[in-house]
C-alpha cells in the first residue's frame, strides 16, 4: 500500500509539472500580452487620450517579468515549490494566491452545492424512470431530461435572467452578495447571498440534473437485470430490501465515482454561469484572466484545477473498495488460492464395489 | 480465482430517519434566512428611512436598499484595487477622489470651462500656473488637505510618466493652499493647465514614499533627455536608460503594485465596500460642500448591455452611460408618463474614422481611399447604427478630421464650405476606381492587377457601437461591388494587430479633444515612438512603418510646405500660441480632407439613460457639460454641487 501511495503522488507530481510546463508556454504564445489588453480596455471605456493610456501601459510595463523565457520559466517553478504562484499582472499588488482564495469559497457555494442538487434530484429521477419506465411521468420525464442535458448552461442562463430579472424582477442578475450587507456570519449577509445565489444555482442543476437522471437510468436499468437481483426476489425478499441493499447500493457505485470526479472538476467553476451572472467564482476569474492576457493568474488557476482533478481521481481510486467491496483495494497484496485437485473419477467397478 | 475479504456494513434504518430529519431543519432555517435577509436591485420606490430633508440628508439615518443611487457600469475586472494608479482601480473612484477641477468634454457655461473642486480658482500667466486651494478641502481621516498634498500628486503623476512634467521647470508652494507651477518658455498654458486639471490628487501621507526627495530633478532630467519637441529613437532611449529613466521605472513599478487597505479620499463619498458584485460609497459629512449632497449612497452595480436597459426601463437603476440603446428602446425610455429618460448629446471634440492600412493594397492609393468615402452614406450609417432617426439626426459631417464642433470653431464658414465633403455619389466613386486601373466585371470590382477587390474590416469585439458600423459598411461597399468581410477580433489581439499593422482596415475613435484641435491630429499622426498609428517622431527614415496606417513620413500641408507631418504636428500641439489655432487647423483640414490618411465617418455622441425612479431633478439637457463629464469628480457629484438631484 506503501509503495502504491508513493507510486501515486510522484505520478500526481509529474502531471503536475507536465501541466505547468505545456501551460507555461502555450499562454504566452497568444496572441496580445497585458499591456495590450490594458490598452484596448482604456480605448473602450472613454474619456482617456492615447497618452494617458500611454502613461498607464508604461508603468505597468516596469512590473512585467522580463528576460529570456526559459529564465522565467525556471524562476516560475522554482516560486512554485515555495508556494509563490505570483502576483496578478493587471493588479500588481494582489499575490494569484490572495485572488484564488477569496474566489475558491464562491465557486464551492454555487458549483458545489448545485452539484450535489443536481447529483440528489438526478438520482432520484434516474431512479423512478427505471424503475417504472411505462409510466406517464417517466415516458414525459425521459424526453425533459434528454432535452435539457443537451442544452447549454448559457441559454439557460439568459433566459432565467430575462424572465425572473428583467421582466419579473425576482432575483438579482448580478453579484455574489449586495453591498448594503455586512459580509460575516449574521443573517441579513448570508440572506443575500443565498438570494443572489439561487438563480445561477438553478442554471447549473436545471442543465446538469438531466445528465445525472438518465445516468443513474442506465445505471439502474443494468442492475434491475442482473441475475443476484432476480435470486433475491426469488428468495422472497421484500421489495424495499431489494430496492435498496441489492439495486441502490449497486447502481450507486459508478454514480459515485463520477460525482468524486466532478467535486475535483467543480474548481474550475462555471464559466459561463458565473460569467452571465458576473458571479466572483473560480471561472470568473479564470475566463476574466484569459481575456486580459494575466498570465500569472491563469497559471494559478490551471494549477488549482490541476490538481484538483489529480486529487480527486486519486481519491475515488481509494475509496472505491470501500464503496464496494468486491474491489481489491490499491496495493493490496493480492491472495491466491490454489483449489484442491479434483478428486479423481472412481472406475465404475470401485464405486460398485 | 482471486478471494477478497468480505465485510459488508450494516446501516440502520433509524439513524438515515434522524439524518433527514435534520437536514429538513437546516433546509427551513437556510429558507427562513433568504427571506430575512439580503436585498437584491429590485423596487425601491422613494425614501423609507433617514431624513428627507433634501438640503441635507444624513447617511448614518438612511437606509442604502432604499436611497441609494444606484448606477449600472459594466462589469469590471474581477480585482480591483483603492489605488487610482492601479490598472484596475476601484469603478468610480472619484467619488471619493476629486482632481483640482473638472473637465467635461463640453464646457461649462461662462468664462470659466472647468468647474472647480479642490482648486478653488487659478491664475494662468505667461508661463506659470498658479492653484489657490479650497481653504475647507480635508481628508477623510480628519488631516487638512493642503499644497503638499498637491504638490506630492503632480510629482506621483510624473513618476507615472505623465507628458506634463515635460512643460514644467518648477513646481513651489508658497503656502499651505497656494501651488505654483512654472512652465518652459515654449510651453502654452492652457494645454498644460487642461492636464493638471485631470490628476488625481492623492495624501502625501500614502503616496510619498513613491516619490524620492530630488524627485522634481529626476523628472527635469528624463525630460530633459526625451527631448519632447523633437524626440528621436536615441534620445528615447537615453531617457529610458539614464539615471533619471530608472528612477522612475523602479518607483512606477512600486506605484502600480501598491494596495491600500483603505481609500482615504477628499471627496464627498467614504468608499464602504467594494468587489466583483458592486461598490457602495456613503455620504461623508465632512466634505466642505456636503451641505449640496443629497444622496446618501452611491450603489455602483456590474451590468452589462443587455441588462442595463432592463435595469433602467424597470427602475432597479438611475443612471447608466455605457449604452447606445436602439431607436424603439429610446421611444420606449422617452415616452409620456415613462420615469426613464435617454440624453444623446454629440460630443463637441471626437470623432469615429474608418483608419485604413496603407500598406494593404490597395489602400495606399487615393483614389480608392476617396472612393470608398464617395460610397460610405455616413448620414445613412448613423441612423441604421441606432436603429432609426432619433439618434444622431441629422449626422453631422466630418469631411476634415477633426470632430464638427472644432472645425466650426476654428474654420469660418467659407472655409468650411471649400472642403470636399463626400457626398454619396457612386459615379464619381466608378470614375475614380477607374482612372485608377480598376475594372468592374459581372458587378464586382478588380484591381488593376487582376485580383478581386476584397478587404476585411477589424473590429475590436465588446464595442456593439463598432460591430454594427462594420457591418452596414461592408453592405454599403458589397452593394457597390466590392467584397467586404467582417471580423470581431478579440481586445489584446485587436491591439497586437493595430501595432503591426496586421490589418486592412479597422474602427476607432480618432480625437480626444486635448486642447488645441493639432492636438487632436497629433494623437493620430504625432506620436513620438512605436507603437503609433503613423509614423512616429522617432521614424528613422529607413525601413517600413510598423504602424496601423503608414501615410507619410513627409507631406505636402496648405500653408505649411514641406514638413514632417509627426514633427510638425508635435511643435504646434506643444507649442503653437492658441492666436495661431485656426492658421493651423485649416491647413491640416486641408491636407486631411485631400489625401484622406482615415476615413472619417461621424462625430461620436454620448448616450446617457436616467430613470426618475428613487431620484428626481436631473440636470436638463441643455447643461451639457454636467452630462459630459471625462475627469475629476463623478458626474453626479457634479449635478449635486450644481443643485440638482433630490431623493423623493
Amino acid at each position: 500500500m506503501v509503495g502504491y501511495l508513493a507510486r501515486r503522488i510522484l505520478m500526481a507530481f509529474v502531471t503536475i509539472f507536465v501541466v505547468v510546463t505545456i501551460s507555461f508556454y502555450m499562454v504566452r504564445l497568444m496572441p496580445g500580452n497585458p499591456m495590450q489588453f490594458l490598452e484596448a480596455q482604456l480605448e473602450q471605456q472613454g474619456g482617456v487620450s492615447p497618452d494617458q493610456i500611454r502613461q498607464q501601459v508604461q508603468a505597468i510595463y516596469g512590473v512585467m517579468p522580463s528576460g529570456p523565457l526559459w529564465q522565467q520559466y525556471l524562476t516560475y517553478v522554482g516560486n512554485i515549490f515555495r508556494g509563490d504562484f505570483g502576483n496578478s499582472m493587471l493588479n500588481p499588488g494582489q499575490s494569484v494566491t490572495s485572488i484564488i482564495a477569496s474566489a475558491l469559497p464562491w465557486t464551492v457555494i454555487l458549483v458545489g452545492v448545485s452539484l450535489i442538487i443536481s447529483f440528489i434530484i438526478g438520482l432520484v429521477v434516474g431512479t423512478i424512470l427505471a424503475a417504472y419506465p411505462e409510466s406517464l411521468f417517466s415516458r414525459i420525464m425521459t424526453g425533459v431530461v434528454s432535452f435539457l442535458s443537451a442544452v447549454p448552461n448559457y441559454l439557460i442562463a439568459i433566459i432565467l435572467i430575462y424572465l425572473l430579472g428583467d421582466l419579473h424582477h425576482v432575483f438579482p442578475i448580478s453579484g455574489a452578495y449586495s453591498n448594503n450587507t455586512v459580509p460575516g456570519f449574521n443573517f441579513p449577509f448570508i440572506g443575500s447571498v443565498l438570494y443572489h445565489a439561487l438563480l445561477p444555482m438553478a442554471a447549473y442543476v436545471i442543465v446538469s440534473f438531466g445528465a445525472w437522471s438518465l445516468a443513474m437510468k442506465g445505471s439502474v436499468t443494468t442492475v434491475l437485470g442482473a441475475d443476484y437481483v432476480r435470486a433475491a426476489e426469488a428468495r422472497g425478499l421484500g421489495g424495499r430490501r431489494v430496492t435498496q441493499t441489492y439495486i441502490g447500493r449497486n447502481a450507486m457505485l459508478p454514480m459515485v465515482t463520477n460525482l468524486a470526479i466532478s467535486v475535483g472538476y467543480m474548481f474550475g467553476g462555471s464559466v459561463f454561469i458565473e460569467t452571465y451572472f458576473a458571479y466572483p467564482g473560480l471561472g470568473y476569474r479564470l475566463i476574466n484572466s484569459v481575456n486580459s492576457r494575466d498570465y500569472s493568474l491563469m497559471m494559478g488557476c490551471f494549477i488549482l484545477i490541476t490538481i484538483s482533478v489529480v486529487v480527486s481521481n486519486f481519491v475515488v481510486d481509494l475509496i472505491y473498495p470501500v464503496v464496494d467491496p468486491r474491489i481489491v483495494k490499491p496495493g493490496a497484496r493480492r491472495t491466491k488460492i490454489t483449489p484442491k485437485p479434483e478428486a479423481a473419477l472412481q472406475t465404475p467397478e470401485a464405486m460398485n464395489a | 480465482m482471486w478471494k477478497v475479504p468480505d465485510h459488508l456494513p450494516v446501516r440502520a434504518t433509524g439513524r438515515r430517519l434522524r439524518l433527514l430529519l435534520v437536514a429538513l431543519c437546516s433546509l427551513l432555517l437556510i429558507t427562513a434566512a433568504a427571506c430575512t435577509g439580503g436585498s437584491s436591485t429590485n423596487g425601491g420606490s422613494g425614501n423609507s428611512g433617514g431624513g428627507s430633508n433634501n438640503g441635507n440628508i444624513n447617511a448614518d439615518t438612511a437606509n442604502p436598499s432604499t436611497t441609494a443611487f444606484r448606477w449600472g457600469t459594466r462589469a469590471w475586472a474581477s480585482s480591483i484595487s483603492y489605488n487610482p494608479y492601479s490598472p484596475t482601480p476601484v469603478p468610480e473612484y472619484n467619488f471619493s477622489l476629486l482632481n483640482l477641477a473638472v473637465v467635461s468634454d463640453w464646457d461649462r457655461p461662462g468664462d470659466n470651462p472647468y468647474y472647480p473642486e479642490l482648486a478653488q480658482s487659478w491664475d494662468v500667466g505667461a508661463h506659470s500656473i498658479t492653484f489657490h486651494l479650497q481653504p475647507k478641502a480635508t481628508w477623510q481621516d480628519n488631516t487638512p488637505l493642503t499644497s503638499k498634498d498637491v504638490v506630492t500628486s503632480f510629482r506621483v503623476a510624473g513618476i507615472d510618466y505623465n507628458s506634463v512634467w515635460a512643460a514644467i521647470t518648477k513646481i513651489s508652494a508658497p503656502d499651505d493652499h497656494t501651488v505654483t507651477v512654472d512652465l518652459q518658455s515654449w510651453a502654452v498654458p492652457q494645454n498644460d493647465l487642461l492636464h493638471l486639471l485631470q490628476i488625481v490628487i492623492v495624501p502625501d501621507k500614502e503616496y510619498g514614499q513613491f516619490v524620492p526627495s530630488d524627485v522634481n530633478r529626476t523628472l527635469l532630467a528624463y525630460w530633459k533627455d526625451y527631448n519632447i519637441l523633437k524626440p528621436t529613437t536615441a534620445s528615447i532611449a537615453k531617457a529610458s536608460g539614464s539615471a533619471a529613466g530608472k528612477v522612475m521605472t523602479a518607483n512606477s513599478g512600486k506605484l502600480v503594485k501598491y494596495n491600500p487597505k483603505k481609500l482615504n479620499g477628499d471627496g464627498p463619498y467614504t468608499l464602504q465596500s467594494a468587489n466583483v458584485s458592486g461598490v457602495l460609497y456613503k455620504k461623508w459629512n465632512g466634505f466642505w460642500d456636503a451641505a449640496k449632497i443629497t444622496a446618501p449612497y452611491i450603489q455602483v452595480t456590474p451590468m452589462d448591455t443587455s441588462t442595463e436597459y432592463g435595469a433602467i426601463s424597470s427602475g432597479n437603476i438611475e443612471f447608466e452611460s455605457d449604452n447606445q440603446f436602439t431607436d424603439p428602446q429610446v421611444t420606449t425610455l422617452n415616452r409620456q408618463g415613462s420615469n426613464a429618460h435617454y440624453t444623446f448629446l454629440p460630443s463637441p471634440v471626437q470623432q469615429v474614422g474608418l483608419v485604413v492600412n496603407f500598406n494593404h493594397y490597395p489602400f495606399n492609393l487615393l483614389p480608392v481611399r476617396q472612393a470608398l468615402e464617395y460610397v460610405i452614406d455616413r448620414h445613412d450609417l448613423v441612423k441604421r447604427d441606432a436603429g432609426g432617426q432619433i439618434v444622431q439626426d441629422p449626422a453631422e459631417e466630418t469631411p476634415d478630421g477633426i470632430n464638427y464642433s472644432e472645425a466650426k470653431q476654428f474654420l469660418t464658414a467659407d472655409q468650411f464650405a471649400k472642403l470636399n465633403h463626400y457626398p454619396v455619389d457612386k459615379a464619381k466613386a466608378t470614375t475614380l476606381l477607374q482612372g485608377a486601373g480598376f475594372t468592374l466585371q459581372k458587378g464586382k470590382w478588380m484591381t488593376p492587377k487582376g485580383q478581386p477587390f476584397s478587404f476585411t474590416i477589424s473590429e475590436q469585439a465588446g464595442i456593439p457601437q463598432f460591430d454594427e458600423d462594420g457591418l452596414i459598411i461592408a453592405g454599403y461597399l458589397k452593394q457597390f461591388g466590392i467584397d467586404v468581410k467582417v471580423e470581431d477580433v478579440d481586445p489584446a489581439t485587436y491591439t497586437t494587430k493595430q501595432q503591426a499593422g496586421d490589418f486592412a482596415a479597422s474602427q476607432t475613435w480618432m480625437d480626444w479633444g486635448q486642447g488645441a484641435p493639432m492636438a487632436d491630429w497629433a494623437a493620430s499622426f504625432g506620436q513620438a515612438s512605436t507603437p503609433a498609428w503613423n509614423y512616429p517622431i522617432s521614424y528613422s527614415g529607413k525601413g517600413p512603418c510598423n504602424c496601423a496606417i503608414g501615410i507619410g513620413p513627409e507631406a505636402d500641408v496648405p500653408g505649411l510646405g514641406h514638413v514632417n507631418i509627426a514633427s510638425e504636428l508635435n511643435r504646434e500641439a506643444n507649442q503653437a500660441d492658441p492666436s495661431t489655432w485656426s492658421k493651423y487647423t485649416w491647413a491640416w483640414a486641408q491636407w486631411f480632407n485631400q489625401n484622406l490618411p482615415f476615413l472619417p465617418l461621424y462625430n461620436n455622441a454620448f448616450h446617457e439613460a436616467s430613470s426618475q425612479t428613487r431620484y428626481t431633478n436631473f440636470p436638463p439637457d441643455s447643461q451639457k457639460w454636467l452630462w459630459t463629464g471625462l475627469s475629476g469628480a463623478a458626474q453626479p457629484v457634479e449635478w449635486m454641487q450644481a443643485g440638482y438631484l433630490k431623493l423623493k
